[in-house]
């Protein structure tokens, strides 16, 4: 089993639709796929029409004294999704000092699922160091757009985790500048591929899909499955 | 499915990504040349201009060992026998 989170240099840089798709891209490569969203926003459901799910999550769970592994959903028989569930800021506070507390809840729980899935794709919070805290994650990816803000966010990091570049357009003299500024300094941190900005991607979520299941022709569905490639790749590499 | 000879892959993967697509880095390694003084001025150029375009960019430069282009001035007329 495979750990993979997916993190935002900065906020709204399309975390949570790259977990979907990628989630999503990996499943049709025949690999057993669990997606978990540590997001309290609570939105990666969304992308897979579980409405009637609202509430319940390993979040909410944790709260109310319940297993937190019988809050997952089948979507297909090798794709499921763990929900973060309904929680009030005061309760996400909560679900916080206990993961400040304890930093090895989410490294046992991966543990508890290494034998039913290849991979455990975690969509990552900012600014919540606890659930931001996970076990040993071979692909910790850090997500980030092609303009000033995410330059400037890099360079202050100064970490040393893989960047991909979402929301591409190879029309802009300001991407195609800082791509080639990043491809220079970041040399083998900077993914091979990037996900090109696509209107597939916003209309994916207003159809309750995933892109890759929604337009599956579409250049970032076919972006996806790149990196669902790569990530393969990289498995056996490091592995 | 086609693959590349085993000899290949394993010095694929001692070249970065880079490196990989860069045609001299690999005549470099195939020479057994690492250290040949090649510089690549038109990347060079276009990566000074690249951060000389944004101002938000020049002042948050990166400052790494060939990040400024080293050809201050025009290249000299005749360095390479062009020229009597």
């Amino acid at each position: 089993m495979t750990s993979l989170s997916i993190c935002g240099v900065r906020g709204g840089v399309g975390t949570t639709s790259l977990v979907a798709a990628l989630g999503h891209a990996l499943e049709s490569l025949g690999e057993r796929v669990l997606m978990i969203d540590l997001c309290p926003e609570n939105l990666l459901r969304l992308h897979f029409n579980l409405l009637d799910s609202q509430d319940s999550g390993w979040a909410r769970a944790m709260l109310d004294g319940q297993d937190w592994h019988k809050q997952a959903w089948s979507l297909k028989p090798f794709l499921q999704l763990l929900p973060y569930g309904r929680l009030s800021a005061e309760e996400t506070m909560s679900i916080e000092q206990q993961l400040l507390h304890d930093p090895q809840i989410w490294a046992r729980r991966q543990a508890s699922l290494a034998a039913h899935f290849d991979w455990l794709l975690f969509d990552v919070p900012q600014r919540l160091p606890g659930h931001a805290t996970l076990g040993p994650c071979l692909l910790p990816i850090q997500v980030a757009e092609a303009d000033a803000a995410c330059h400037v966010l890099l360079l202050q990091q100064a970490g040393n985790n893989p960047v991909l570049v979402n929301r591409f357009d190879p029309g802009s003299q300001l991407q195609r500048d800082l791509l080639l500024i990043w491809r220079k300094h970041y040399a083998a941190r900077l993914l091979p591929m990037k996900v090109h900005a696509d209107e597939a991607v916003r209309e994916a979520l207003a159809f309750k899909q995933s892109v890759g299941q929604y337009a599956p022709d579409s250049l970032a569905a076919q972006d996806a499955l790149s990196l669902a490639t790569w990530c393969l790749a990289r498995r056996r590499e490091l592995t | 499915m086609a693959s590349l000879p085993a000899k290949s892959q394993v010095k694929n993967q001692t070249l970065s990504r880079s490196e990989r697509a860069d045609d001299i880095a690999r005549l470099k390694a195939e020479l057994h040349l690492p250290s040949l003084e090649y510089v690549d001025v038109s990347a060079l150029l276009e990566l000074s201009r690249a951060q000389k375009r944004w101002p938000l960019l020049a002042d948050f430069a990166i400052t790494g060992k060939q990040s400024s282009s080293p050809v201050a001035q025009p290249v000299r007329q005749g360095k390479f026998g062009a020229l009597k």
